[in-house]
């Protein structure tokens, strides 16, 4: 892993958000930091659903948070419409925060439990208008509406009210109801049951065809990811291993950690091979002090004395199919190899 | 009666538990059986509310207070748990059934080192001197694969991530060597390399021990390659109990089908359309009448509606409750049937539709 590089970012001018050497670090006590992320190149285009998928800790939550400037990166910078959104002051970067909305893991408490449902999805446009209290309703209720819950219902009604599912909805509406044209969904169905997480999914894929919106999805389970993605970004310890198109990524990854990931990924069907022996004896290393050269090389079975020496960069593998690793699980075409 | 070899290790029969709460009474259990043999795997599946937490610790005689109605048996090693006086239970608590539970960074004491925690059981049930017992928990604590065991028996609990932080709990329940393990969501608050690792650790152990084991959990894909046997509970109630490869390969209930069918596949393209399931749990003070999943079932017909379908056990032991049982012309017929008269619940598996309430009678049921 390890992934400097950013050879599989796209042309600038087809891309809606991109991100270059987005580095989070968070100080703590003596003078050290987490490497929360550590130099993530990314780009979004319109209408694209981005899945971001690794373990926790390895930085994908904070990695999308720091495309919205939440907080803003260390160091790097995140174009949006070609603006640097990281050079804004306050009051430019409120104003396009109005384009990028966020929803969260835990439905039920991100909504205020003391607060009706009409004033929490009305909350934003208390805000930015408009500030006709009508207008405000009649839009509360057709957003309420188009997530599938009854306004006349619901309006008056309190968080607690409602099941986890639906008060994932109702922050689904209240995301929706500036209108962005970017959803940040972190792990948005990792709380919910399976059959809550489909109606979750089905409906995150009809408001982004009815809506046109643009997704980074984040979750640690690739079913999901693979689900709702067009283009998936695989993260370990703050570096990104490989970015695919994502059903190449499943027919063929090529990163060892794509293929540790999914051979975790519980698979309802018995008759499946399962690897019922693999227990590893470490932790994942931590952000403080990652290991050297490639950081996932102290739980690959591949690695080899290069990989500590040296950063594996970004190359090619096939159409739309990157990965950083010295030794990848597929053959690379020689003229794909390149350097940042 | 059968020889003390056939005898399953935990017999349970007809296993009622209610709760008497401030708007009626909760049947939360509601007439469960089932056998689990030593050395063996049971996997309990189905939503939040079914029911399948309350089982397992009704078993254990964890369900405390006034407001608690337990009736059935238990049959542990020949004698009814549900009878015994807790002085016992303590006794078996640990040393014969083990738990463990869902959240590790709950369920262990933050204030107490590691390594007292892993030998509390022992040195309770057995007595064992302070330093053989830091030889003993250093040993549970390697074969549950945790790095430098000599430093971690000395660390708290936050020092640990949360995957090991479960694999100390395993380490506890394992301690006393019992014969049975209830592990209640054991990798739900988990990523899923640690839930991986964590299921194997499990079952390394079980096999070592032969240990029987039952896994409670809300994903299929857990229990899937994993489990001997499997119980589907919905709203208290086992819907389908069958062999594991009988569960997915032969799936017969409607419910076991849906939840199979919500869960995605990577082996499905992108953007594949899930089957979401109509409406929610039912609300276990106010059954419906008839088949608790009816006002949900995408095959529901007047009759399920009206009488509720007994748990009927095929030749090959496969058990089901449901009169229009999937992989049959009947359920064929009926789904035709719901598919024509656009029931909600029905399209919400055809169309992938968004259905919040369900009505409880098939004349309201078209959209």
């Amino acid at each position: 892993m390890a992934g400097g590089g950013k050879a599989h970012l796209r042309d600038p001018e087809s891309v809606l958000i991109r991100a270059e050497d987005l580095v989070v670090e968070f100080p703590i006590s003596q003078g050290r930091v987490v490497n929360a992320v550590s130099g993530v190149s990314l780009d979004v285009k319109q209408g694209e659903t981005l899945g971001l998928v690794g373990e926790s800790g390895c930085g994908k939550s904070t990695t999308a948070k720091s495309l919205i400037q939440l907080p803003p990166p260390t160091s790097g910078t995140v174009s949006y419409l070609g603006t640097n959104l990281t050079s804004l002051d306050e009051k430019a970067l409120r104003q396009a925060r109005t384009d990028l909305q966020m929803i969260f893991q835990d439905p039920i408490s991100s909504l205020n439990p003391r607060r009706k449902i009409g004033d929490v999805v009305a909350e934003p446009l208390r805000v930015w208008g408009p500030h006709n209290k009508d207008e405000q309703i009649s839009q509360v209720d057709a957003m309420l509406e188009a997530v599938g819950i009854d306004p006349a219902i619901a309006r008056d009604k309190r968080p607690h009210e409602f099941s986890g599912g639906q008060c994932q909805r109702i922050s689904i509406a209240r995301a929706l109801v500036l209108n962005p044209q970017v959803i940040i969904c972190d792990e948005p169905v990792s709380a919910l049951d399976v059959s809550v997480q489909a109606q979750i999914l089905n409906m995150l894929e009809d408001l982004k065809a009815d809506y046109g919106l643009t997704l980074v999805f984040i979750a640690h389970d690739l079913a999901v990811v693979k689900n709702i993605s067009d283009r998936i970004a695989v993260m370990y310890l703050g570096k990104l291993c490989e970015v695919s198109e994502s059903n190449a990524l499943y027919d063929a990854p090529a990163h060892p950690y794509t293929e540790l990931l999914l051979g975790s990924s519980p698979v309802p069907d018995p008759t499946i091979n399962l690897d019922i022996t693999m227990v590893e004896e470490e932790d994942l290393p931590s952000p403080i002090d990652p290991p050297s050269g490639c950081r996932f090389r102290t739980r690959c079975k591949y690695a080899t004395d290069r990989c500590a020496q040296e950063e594996p960069m970004m190359r090619e593998v096939s159409q739309d199919h990157y990965v950083a690793c010295h030794h990848p699980l597929v053959s690379v075409p020689e003229m794909a190899e390149v350097s940042a | 009666m059968t020889s003390a070899r056939d005898e399953p290790l935990l017999a349970v029969r007809d296993l009622h538990t209610h709760f008497s709460i401030n708007a009626g009474l909760l049947r939360a259990v509601d007439g469960v059986s089932f056998d689990l043999r030593a050395g063996q795997t049971l996997g309990i599946v189905g939503e939040s509310g079914s029911g399948k937490t309350v089982l397992s610790r009704t078993i254990m005689r964890l369900n405390l207070g006034n407001n608690v109605h337990t009736s059935g048996q238990a049959r542990f090693d020949g004698q009814d748990l549900l009878t015994l006086p807790m002085s016992e239970m303590t006794e078996i608590w640990g040393q014969e059934i083990a738990m463990v539970f869902q959240d590790p960074m709950t369920s262990l004491n933050p204030v107490v080192k590691i390594g007292r925690q892993v030998t509390e059981h022992v040195r309770k049930h057995f007595g064992v001197s302070k330093k053989e017992a830091r030889t003993l928990a250093v040993e549970l604590l390697k074969s549950v694969r945790i790095p430098e065991a000599e430093v971690t028996i000395g660390s708290y609990p936050h020092e640990l991530s949360g995957g090991m932080r479960q694999r100390v709990s395993i380490a506890i329940a394992l301690a006393c060597s019992p014969k049975l393990l209830f592990a209640d969501e054991p990798t739900t608050a988990l990523d899923v390399t640690v839930q991986h690792q964590i299921l194997n650790l499990l079952g390394i152990q079980q096999s070592e021990r032969n240990m029987a084991m039952v896994l409670v959990t809300h994903d299929l894909g857990v229990v899937a390659g994993r489990t001997d046997e499997i119980i589907v509970m919905y709203a208290g109630k086992i819907v389908e109990q069958a062999s594991t490869d009988q569960i997915f390969q032969k799936t017969s209930h409607p419910y076991t089908e849906a939840l199979l069918r919500s869960i995605p596949k990577t082996d499905q393209p992108s953007h594949t359309r899930l089957a979401a399931i109509a409406g929610r749990p039912p609300n276990l003070i106010t059954m419906p009448t008839g088949c608790a999943f009816s006002p949900r079932c995408p095959y529901a017909q007047d009759r399920c509606f009206e009488e509720e379908p007994p748990l009927q056990i095929n030749q090959d032991g496969h058990a089901a409750a449901c009169w229009y049982q999937v992989g049959t012309a009947e359920n064929q017929e009926a789904w035709d049937k719901n598919l024509a008269a656009g029931r909600l619940s029905t399209m919400a598996v055809a169309k992938g539709q968004i259905v919040d309430e369900v009505p409880i009678d098939l004349t309201t049921g078209s959209s």
